[in-house]
């Protein structure tokens, strides 16, 4: 700026300067010409006398540029001159013709230090020329312009000069000055990473410009806010969305069933890793392959086609269950479900399910066998039933042996049938969950009494010894009186079935503050170690010819079991083959207490 | 009087099994009664009867392979086999058919009906040899 203004000022000075210097040569010219035109007009004579001094040369007062005045004869001597101190008059050349006689000319020389401005006229006499008049005037140069004469004309172009550059500094900065400022807040802005805004007001067109820009950041400013608000918000349902298909990818794998699902094309899209462990097959991962080659199970791959082949005409392959040869035991089923998108419902390919489907298939077995079981057991008393009547109806009146064998035939199966068929219905409702225990005091002395009563009194009772064996201090307990009759009849009528004639059939108890404990014993035919563990499964009923003997049909003690553990009780059982089988009952008397002890 | 014709009874139902002894003994025969198939073979590897009536479902083995057994190891068998079964005889036909005179008695079977069938089927034929009319 300081520099801008200094050019400013030498420019403006060299222009005076110069003007200056026109103005003064000029003026030399007009002195040089008029000089001559006065001094032309006087003859040689009268200019130069004879007596050889010229007065009227030397009357010229020689000022500080006039150099030189001189009278130079055609023949080139000086015939006068006056010179100003230190100047040296330049040769002359006459000239050759009268066009030349008026003239001026400039002479560098190296006599003179300034360079020399010569105005020349020829002087007449009696119309001949006679010599010529040369006046010299030392050129105005910057030089001499400084000297002492120029002095008040410098000082006050410096005075100028003086004035104007504080003038002009303070102009100039004044502009400058919110410049600065901007540059400043700009930094400040960019150094505190945020976007900029001006916090000045000047005036003018920076002023304007400030506004606008102000303005402008105020807009990008709001843009910016608008973009990172979307910004967040796409973040954030970027996230959800990942999230959620994490969530759904997540249960996927955590279902039981391999699941792929199919696109329109046949390719699976999406397929779990439960396929593998299922089914022993490598996951596709996106195949578009419709062969579907990396399934290496043939009955799969072909349900699979099946798919692809039926999904464009929304009609599926119904489900298929299948066995593999590598998973012996165990049953697969494998349907597929068409996935419906749009509103007008259109089918855009199908899921397809592979589940284990071993235990339903146990279950649907398990039911059937155990229907079969139930109607073989039914129909077991009632073949003896009917052909024990045809013999009573076809006996001779006279054999009584043969009508009282009927008799008791008929009246044993007619109990055992209306025994079989209320344990099967208790058990039922058991398993079904829809037994309500009906639970009341009991003093448990009186419940084992009658059981124990009822058992001395059965059939093949006679050859047996009975022991009951109470402490007189047996207490009170909450149970369902009914059901645990069915359990104590249920012990106490196979200790009698499954004794030795001549052997005994104890019933104990004992308890302490928690429990009391039951134990049926026989001195019985015993119970083999293989049957044993199977003792209380539904229908069993063991092989042993003694136990085929006798009849029975293979509920009572499942029943007694799930009756004991409906009062939360335990039923066990110990047993020797040939030595007898013992039946330990225990009943808790504060379960939540026994419970939390245990 | 001739030799008394001797019936093996087949059956686990220890009840069923005494109402046959029973009818069949006041109808003049001798018993033999097997709970189950693997008794009844045992008795068999010594003996023969003159007729044997069997129930299918029994424990250890069971009257189809009690039969088939006799089917394969007394291949000179003479004696007719009777099948009392609770199931329809069309249940059994595929593996009966390989057997020469058999013939199903449906339960409940009537013990008058039977004892004629068994007459009829025993008419012509003399009392299996006394050496294996033991037990």
């Amino acid at each position: 700026m300081i520099a801008a203004a200094l050019i400013v000022i030498v420019a403006l000075s060299a222009l005076l300067l110069n003007a200056l210097l026109q103005q003064r040569e000029a003026r030399m010219r007009d002195q040089g010409v008029e000089l001559l035109r006065v001094l032309g007009a006087l003859s040689l004579a009268e200019l130069a006398p004879e007596s050889g001094r010229s007065a009227v040369l030397r009357g010229l007062s020689l000022r500080n540029d006039m150099a030189y005045a001189t009278i130079t004869a055609t023949n080139g001597q000086t015939v006068a001159e006056s010179t100003g101190t230190g100047v040296i008059v330049p040769d002359w050349t006459p000239p050759s013709g009268p066009s030349e006689w008026f003239g001026e000319r400039t002479i560098s020389s190296s006599a003179n230090r300034d360079t020399m401005v010569e105005f020349f006229a020829p002087l007449l006499t009696d119309g001949e020329l006679a010599a010529h008049l040369r006046i010299g005037y030392r050129k105005a140069t910057l030089a001499s312009l400084l000297d002492r004469s120029n002095l008040p004309l410098l000082a006050t172009l410096a005075f100028i000069v003086f004035l104007l550059v504080p003038a002009f500094y303070f102009l100039v900065r004044r502009e400058v000055r919110p410049l600065a400022v901007a540059a400043k807040q700009l930094d400040q802005a960019i150094s505190e990473q945020r976007m900029p805004t001006f916090d000045i007001n000047p005036n003018g067109e920076f002023g304007q410009f400030v506004a606008r820009f102000n303005q402008f950041v105020e807009y990008a400013n709001a843009r910016v806010a608008q973009v990172e608000s979307e910004n967040e918000r796409v973040i954030t349902s970027t996230k959800l969305l990942s999230y959620r298909k994490d969530r759904v990818l997540r249960v996927l794998e955590s279902l039981p069933d391999a699941v792929l699902v199919m696109n329109d094309s046949g390719g699976i899209s999406v397929a779990n890793q439960r396929l593998e462990s299922l089914l022993g097959v490598d996951v596709p991962t996106q195949s578009t392959d419709q062969s579907y080659d990396w399934c290496t199970q043939p009955i799969v791959r072909q349900f699979l086609s099946q798919c692809r082949h039926r999904a464009t005409r929304r009609y599926l392959p119904d489900p298929m269950e299948f066995r593999l040869d590598d998973r012996e035991g165990q049953t697969f089923t494998v349907s597929a479900y068409p996935i419906f998108a749009g509103k007008e419902g259109a089918s855009s390919g199908c899921v397809v399910l592979i589940r284990d489907t071993t235990q339903q298939t146990i279950a649907r077995s398990s039911r059937a066998e155990f229907v079969a079981h139930v109607a073989h057991e039914l129909k077991t008393p009632l073949n003896v039933l009917s052909m024990y009547s045809e013999a009573l109806q076809t006996a001779d009146p006279d054999d009584n042996e043969t009508i009282v064998e009927a008799s008791n035939v008929i009246e044993d199966e007619v109990k055992r049938l209306s025994a079989l068929i209320s344990n099967m219905l208790s058990l039922t409702k058991i398993e079904m969950g829809s037994m309500d225990l009906d639970k009341r005091r009991v003093r448990v002395n009186d419940l084992l009494s009658d059981a124990f009563d009822v058992a001395r009194h059965s059939r093949g009772a006679d050859e047996l010894e009975f022991k009951l064996d109470l402490p007189s201090t047996l207490g009170a307990l909450d149970v369902d009186k009914d059901l645990l009759r069915i359990v104590l009849n249920n012990l106490l009528s196979n200790a009698v079935k499954y004794n030795d004639p001549g052997g005994t059939v104890t019933l104990r108890a004992r308890e302490t503050d928690t429990e009391l404990v039951i134990d049926v014993s026989d001195t019985g035919i015993g119970i083999g170690p293989d049957d044993l563990a199977n003792v209380f499964e539904k229908f069993y009923r063991s092989d042993s010819d003694d136990v085929r003997d006798r009849s029975g049909h293979g509920l009572g003690l499942a029943l007694a079991r799930d009756i004991v553990e409906l009062h939360n009780g335990t039923l066990t059982v110990s047993s020797e083959i040939g030595s007898g089988t013992t039946f330990t009952l225990t009943l808790f008397r504060h379960m939540h207490e026994v419970r939390d002890v245990g | 009087m001739a030799e008394q014709k001797q019936i093996l009874i087949v059956d686990d139902e220890a009840m069923i099994r005494r109402l046959l002894a029973s009818t069949l003994k006041r109808a003049g025969y001798d018993v033999v009664q097997a709970a189950h198939g693997e008794q009844a073979w045992a008795w068999l590897t010594e003996n023969r009867p003159d007729a044997m009536v069997t129930d299918i479902d029994m424990p250890k083995m069971t009257g189809e392979e009690l039969c088939l057994r006799i089917q394969e190891e007394i291949p000179d068998r003479t004696f007719p086999i009777f099948i009392s079964t609770s199931k329809t005889a069309i249940e059994h036909r595929q593996w009966s058919r390989k057997m020469d005179t058999v013939a199903f008695i449906e339960k409940p079977m009537s013990m008058r009906k039977f004892v004629e069938d068994l007459k009829r089927a025993l008419a012509d034929r003399p009392a299996q040899a006394p050496e294996h009319a033991e037990t």
